[in-house]
């Protein structure tokens, strides 16, 4: 098994935590993300997460103007998307409860 | 530093995913990419990395992560006939009434198969020249019909032998159901028709007004008197006979005897049909009990309709002028 396959089922979750934490431009949650340990998370998976979590109304963005750069779309969260991601908190907890108790379960 | 050069490489990429999400609306394709410069050019510095990913796969990898349908389902690219056959068939057997008839079609099937082998022995009767409704009528021709339908079946029976022998059936099977229809067009103008048929039997060589059988006639003189042993011809010169009858009828009021209209017999034998009015003669049953004339039995005058007619209008006397010549000498029942 892939953990490539995990992540792409919790990769909202995952987007949610990171931005949840701080606000964050593209690349910037792809770092975060990577430091935590995910480190075969793909760049375009994240960005169009962002997007669609966006779209979905989870998330909001407004742009800061850089003084390195060109300017950047930051992504931040509302009040959705903090009630989306204690859902999905949730129903990870339940899950992986669940696995463990369906794996021990086996080999007890 | 107010500007990062994007390097040439990152552009280029970057326009080779905007590109790939073409199809998609502009806006979304903005909102998507609009960072994509700026974080590429910072992974790129950070990572390790040296080649950028393929353009198409990132692209890909980015709408679907969306929530975009993949490039393929939007892009209306140029289906080959194949697939775009397919795609229609799936789409109409989608619908509840498409499917039902997808479904007839599918257990009509085997019937297009036997008719196809028909189509195409009828033309190759048609082509063969013989004339005629292009329907088997040999024990030839129903022996190659049968080994069309026989064929026609087992080929599309066999299990397909890859895209040669499947293209070469749609071929086929596009053809003769163009050919299908010239040829039902072709036997239902060679069958004669039932109508056609009620009209052949009064018109084979017998006297017709108006589409009823003339049965006698009845020639009068000059004067209107009635005349008798008329023998007529056609303009070719040929009998202008009336039908024999083929039953027999009441002769008198009483009926009792029937008979019915006879020939007239000609000096050199012959037996006549056109010499009019036709007398009548007496039937009765043979030794088989089957109503027929009576040989040898004399004939009776039968009354005409009409006493005497008008007189004819005597002609304006012509000078010099010769009468047209009758054909020659004309020869009876020839």
């Amino acid at each position: 098994m892939d953990a490539t396959q995990l992540l792409k089922g919790v990769l909202d979750l995952a987007v949610l935590a990171v931005v949840e934490k701080e606000d964050g431009y593209g690349y910037d949650v792809v770092r975060r993300l990577r430091a935590a340990g995910l480190e075969e998370v793909g760049e375009a998976s994240v960005y169009g997460t962002l997007r669609r979590l966006y779209s979905a109304g989870a998330l909001t963005s407004y742009v800061v103007p850089s003084e390195e750069g060109p300017h950047r779309k930051y992504y931040g969260m509302n009040d959705q998307g903090r009630a989306t991601l204690a859902a999905q908190r949730k129903v990870w907890a339940d899950f992986t409860a669940t696995m463990e108790h369906v794996l021990t379960g086996e080999a007890a | 530093m107010t500007t990062t050069t994007v390097p040439a490489q990152i552009a280029d990429f970057a326009h080779r995913v905007r590109a790939a999400l073409s199809d998609l609306p502009a806006e979304e394709v903005d909102e998507l990419t609009d960072g994509l410069e700026a974080d590429l050019t910072e992974s790129f510095a950070e990572d390790l990395r040296r080649e950028l990913p393929d353009p198409a796969a990132y692209a890909d990898e980015l709408r679907t992560a969306a929530g975009f349908p993949r490039a393929e389902e939007t892009t209306r690219r140029r289906l080959s006939p194949a697939e775009a056959w397919t795609d229609l068939v799936s789409r109409v057997g989608g619908s509840p009434a498409g499917s039902a008839v997808l479904d007839f079609l599918e257990a009509v099937r085997p019937v297009w198969w036997v008719l196809r082998g028909l189509v195409v022995a009828g033309w190759l009767i048609i082509l063969s020249g013989r004339g005629g409704a292009p329907v088997p009528g040999t024990a030839g021709e129903w022996t190659l019909t049968v080994l069309l339908v026989v064929a026609s079946v087992q080929w599309s029976r066999a299990r397909s032998r890859g895209t040669w022998w499947r293209r070469a059936l749609v071929g086929a099977n596009l053809v003769t159901a163009l050919a299908f229809f010239p040829l039902v067009g072709e036997v239902a103008s060679q069958t004669v028709s039932w109508d056609e048929i009620d009209a052949a039997d009064y018109s084979t060589g017998s006297l017709v007004l108006d589409g009823e059988p003339v049965t006698n006639v009845f020639a009068y003189d000059a004067q209107g008197n009635p005349i008798q042993d008329v023998q007529l011809f056609d303009q070719d010169g040929d009998p202008l006979t009336a039908e024999a009858p083929q039953y027999s009828d009441c002769l008198d009021a009483d009926c009792t005897t029937s008979g019915a209209l006879t020939s007239r017999a000609l000096e050199n034998g012959r037996v006549a049909w056109n010499v009019f009015p036709l007398r009548s003669v007496e039937w009765a049953p043979d030794e088989w009990g089957v109503e027929s004339p009576v040989v040898g039995a004399p004939t009776r005058a039968v009354e005409p309709p009409l006493l005497k007619v008008p007189a004819v209008a005597p002609l304006a006397p012509a000078p010099s002028a010769e009468p047209m010549a009758p054909p020659e000498v004309a020869q009876n029942n020839r």
